[in-house]
C-alpha cells in the first residue's frame, strides 16, 4: 500500500481479497499495534493490524 | 504518603476465578470498601434459551485494554487496588465469566469505579462470546 494509507484504505483492500467480509452485517473495530483506533488512522510500515466485530465480552 | 507503583492485577485466564481471593489481594490496610462484580453466564439471550457459553480473545490487547481502563479508573476515583479478571473457554450456566474487584478507602469510590469498569470493559476489551443454545452456535455480536 501506497504511504500514508489509512486503516479504511486497508479494509477496502482486505475486503477486495475476501469478500465475504463486506457483508457481515456489521462495521468492523480496528485496532493498530493492539490499540483502538479510527478507520482514518494512518499505517506505517510494521504496524499490525487488527480487525474484528464488534466485542461481545463480559 | 509514598506511592510506589500502582500495580493492577490483570489477567485473561481459562481457570475458575476466586472473587474472595481477588478480595484479599486488592485490599490494603486503608480500604474501607470492597465493591465487586461478577458476569456470570445465564440460561437464556434474547428469548433463546443458552445451554453454554465460548469465550475467544485477543489476548496481548485485550490485556493491555483491560489495564488501561484499571489505570483510568485511578486516575478518576482515589483506589487502593483493582482487579479485573476474565475467563476464556467454555463456561457452563453458572460460572463467571468476568470478575471485576476495587478496593478503596470509601464505598462511594468504589461502587463507581467498579461500575465504570465493567462498562468500559464490555465496550472496548477484544473479547468475544459464542453462544450454544436451542437454536444451534452462533458468535455474539456487540452493539455496534
Amino acid at each position: 500500500m501506497e504511504d500514508g494509507s489509512t486503516v479504511g484504505d486497508a479494509l477496502l483492500l482486505i475486503k477486495e481479497h475476501y469478500p465475504v467480509l463486506a457483508n457481515q452485517g456489521y462495521s468492523p473495530m480496528t485496532a493498530c499495534n493492539l490499540k483502538h483506533v479510527s478507520k482514518r488512522h494512518a499505517l506505517e510500515d510494521g504496524d499490525e493490524l487488527a480487525i474484528f466485530p464488534p466485542v461481545s465480552g463480559g | 504518603m509514598h506511592m510506589t507503583e500502582k500495580s493492577n492485577i490483570i489477567l485473561i485466564t481459562p481457570d475458575p476465578i476466586d472473587v474472595t481471593e481477588l478480595m484479599s489481594r486488592v485490599r490494603r490496610s486503608t480500604s474501607g470498601a470492597l465493591a465487586s462484580f461478577v458476569g456470570v453466564v445465564r440460561d437464556h439471550h434474547e428469548g433463546r434459551s443458552v445451554h453454554h457459553l465460548e469465550y475467544q480473545a485477543y489476548p496481548p490487547m485485550a490485556e493491555r485494554e483491560m489495564a488501561r481502563i484499571a489505570g483510568d479508573a485511578r486516575e478518576r476515583w482515589a483506589l487502593d487496588g483493582v482487579a479485573v479478571i476474565h475467563r476464556t473457554g467454555r463456561l457452563e450456566v453458572g460460572e463467571a465469566s468476568v470478575a471485576i474487584v476495587v478496593a478503596a478507602p470509601h464505598r462511594k469510590e468504589a461502587f463507581e469505579a467498579c461500575s465504570f469498569i465493567i462498562e468500559e470493559l464490555k465496550r472496548s476489551v477484544p473479547i468475544w462470546k459464542k453462544e450454544f443454545g436451542e437454536t444451534g452456535e452462533a458468535w455474539v455480536i456487540g452493539p455496534v
